[in-house]
């Protein structure tokens, strides 16, 4: 009965871009630890990354220290690494995520594919909705979304 | 009679103190007036389950999911959907009264059918949503791009 398009397709988040950099850059910005906390964190957050063990089984585990303080570990275990080409992570801590990150060799460029996996639907949508809540925006999306429907009608 | 109706106020929660005035002061008039209190006492409830029932929450049970994905291709009556799914009728019933109160889906009568409408601009809200998540990520791509950008330049200050 449900759609059998793609099974993970209410269950799913995918962002991907072309960067303007070699993918040899792009993996190590990706790939080492000195460098991913300075661009991983939200605007305002700092990191720290106190073990990143990148091979399958590896542990990762970072923690984003918020503006107001309080931090947030996340700690994930990678699951398959190709060098240059693919990172696999099960982000273990809240929320349970599986993210495939792909880097494709485009020239100078690279084309970066970020899948993120939720266990289901009621997960993905839960946790979508804590975000927003969290970002204290409810009230804004609420307002967005009814000048959404007025533009349609 | 249908007219009097119209002098009660506009049902909008919570408001039991304004209810109950507005039943004394009707029901003194109009010893009629029980038949009608209870649409009014319907009507109230609607309201307030409205309020507590969210989009979220319609389309949080997978066979929900697949009502909406039914209909949304065409209206259906209750019973052709019932028909379709292998849990009992007054499983079906639930699931259907609780799109109702999300405003998920609109019923009407057509002779002996009821005739259930998907009402897909509701979903969006879960979009909106989605999208604001979306772009915590598309963030961090943008603070990626910027790095690199300054690592590029870095190294080729180096050279």
């Amino acid at each position: 009965m449900e759609n059998n398009k793609s099974n993970t397709h209410d269950r799913e988040l995918i962002v991907s871009r072309t960067l303007d950099a070699p993918v040899d850059l792009v993996w190590e910005a990706w790939s080492n630890p000195a460098h991913i906390c300075n661009w991983w964190g939200p605007e305002g957050f700092t990191c720290t990354i106190s073990k990143m063990d990148l091979q399958p089984g590896g542990d990762w585990l970072l923690v984003l220290h918020g503006p107001d303080g309080t931090d947030f570990d996340n700690v994930s275990v990678f699951r398959e690494v190709i060098p240059f080409k693919k990172i696999v992570y099960e982000h273990t801590s809240y929320p349970h995520i599986l993210a495939t990150i792909t880097f494709e060799e485009q020239g100078d460029k690279t084309y970066l594919h970020w899948h993120m996996l939720f266990d289901s639907n009621e997960e993905f949508i839960k946790v979508v909705k804590t975000y927003g809540a969290d970002k204290g925006q409810k009230e804004n999306v609420i307002k967005l979304n009814n000048y959404l429907l007025n533009l349609k009608r | 009679m249908a007219q009097k109706i119209s002098h009660l106020p506009k049902p909008h929660s919570p408001a039991p103190f304004r209810f109950e005035m507005t039943y004394l002061i009707f029901f003194s008039k109009n010893i009629c007036a029980s038949k009608y209190l209870h649409l009014y006492l319907q009507a109230y409830t609607c309201i307030s389950m409205k309020a507590r029932r969210d989009v979220y929450q319609a389309i949080a049970d997978p066979n929900r999911r697949a009502i909406i994905s039914m209909i949304a291709e065409q209206p259906q009556n209750v019973n052709a959907i019932a028909e379709k799914f292998d849990v009992t009728r007054q499983a079906i019933s639930l699931h259907l009264k609780i799109l109702l109160d999300c405003g998920l889906i609109t019923m009407k009568q057509k002779g002996r059918d009821r005739i259930c409408e998907a009402q897909l601009d509701k979903l969006s809200e879960v979009s909106v949503w989605v999208d604001q998540y979306r772009q915590h990520w598309e963030n961090k791509l943008d603070a990626l791009e910027k790095y690199l950008e300054k690592l590029k330049q870095e190294r080729h200050g180096k050279q």
